[in-house]
C-alpha cells in the first residue's frame, strides 16, 4: 500500500500562533517499514528547505511502527537543534497509543487537530 | 487453537501483508480489537528485527526520547534497499494463550535459522517492550 506524503505550509497570521511558518507534513496510509522512506524523504526535504516549525498530521493514518517513529524522532531532533519543533497530530487510539507508550506523546505535543498543534 | 503458520519472503513489501493475516487470525480466535491491534504491531516488529537480523541495519537510541528499536541505517542513503535479503524466508507463527498470543518470527536460508518471539496481550506495553 502506497503512502502518501505531501506538504502544505500552514497559512498563520502574524503574532497569532507558535510560529510563522510551519510546514504541514500530511501523512495518508500506513507507515511501515516498507513505505517509511517517502515520510522520511519528505521530511528531510522540509528540513533542507529551511522549515523547523514542523506539523506531521497522523488524521489520515491506519497504522504506524517504530520504523515509522524512528523518523519523526530523527526530524523532531533535527528541528531542535534548529531552534524549531515538531508536532504530531493524530486522533485514532491505534496511532495515538503507539506515541503514548514510547513517551513520545509529550515530546512531540500529541495534539487533536493541527490549528491545537500551531498553538492557534 | 492450533498454531496459525504463515510464510513469506524475507523482504519489507510483504510485512504488511503479515500483520493483516495475524490480525484476521486474532479476530478469528475472538480477540478483542485492541487485543487484535497489539498482535498486529508485536508481528510488524518482529519481522522487522527478523528482517534487520539480515540486512544493513544499525540499532540506535534516538535523543532526546528512548526508543530503542532498531532504526534503518540510511545516513548513506542505501539501508531502505538493504532490506531485502535474497531468497529468505520468514515464518510466522501465532500461539494464542489464555493471557493473549505468542508470536514467533523466524527467518530462514538455506544456512541458518534465527528465531524471534514476541508476546502480545491485552496490554500492548507489552508488545513493545518485549521487542527490543
Amino acid at each position: 500500500m502506497d503512502l502518501q506524503v505531501s506538504v502544505d505550509q500552514l497559512d498563520v497570521a502574524a503574532g497569532t500562533g507558535d510560529a510563522d511558518n510551519i510546514a504541514v507534513v500530511k501523512v495518508v496510509g500506513e507507515v511501515d517499514v516498507a513505505s517509511v522512506e517517502s515520510l522520511d524523504s519528505e521530511l528531510k526535504a522540509v528540513a533542507a528547505a529551511g522549515s523547523h516549525h514542523i506539523i506531521v498530521d497522523l488524521s489520515a493514518v491506519d497504522f504506524i511502527d517504530s520504523t515509522g517513529l524512528g523518523v519523526i524522532v530523527k526530524a523532531l531532533k533535527e528541528a531542535r537543534d534548529n531552534q524549531g519543533w515538531l508536532r504530531v497530530v493524530a486522533q485514532s487510539d491505534r496511532v495515538t497509543k503507539i506515541f503514548s507508550i514510547t513517551g513520545l506523546d509529550s515530546e512531540v505535543g500529541l495534539s487533536q487537530s493541527i490549528q491545537q498543534a500551531a498553538g492557534l | 487453537m492450533p498454531r496459525s503458520i504463515l510464510q513469506i519472503p524475507a523482504s519489507p513489501d510483504h510485512i504488511r501483508t503479515a500483520r493483516l493475516v495475524a490480525a484476521a487470525v486474532a479476530r478469528q480466535a475472538g480477540l478483542d480489537e485492541e487485543q487484535v491491534d497489539s498482535i498486529a504491531l508485536a508481528t510488524d516488529e518482529a519481522c522487522i528485527l527478523a528482517l534487520g537480523e539480515s540486512a544493513d541495519w544499525t540499532t540506535n537510541s534516538p535523543e532526546p526520547v528512548g526508543t530503542k528499536h532498531a532504526t534503518a541505517s540510511d545516513q548513506d542513503g542505501k539501508g531502505y534497499e538493504a532490506l531485502a535479503p535474497d531468497g529468505r524466508t520468514l515464518t510466522i507463527a501465532l500461539d494464542f494463550e489464555d493471557t493473549g498470543c505468542a508470536v514467533e518470527v523466524s527467518v530462514a536460508n538455506a544456512e541458518s535459522e534465527t528465531r524471534y518471539d514476541e508476546v502480545a496481550d491485552a496490554d500492548p506495553h507489552d508488545a513493545i517492550d518485549r521487542s527490543r
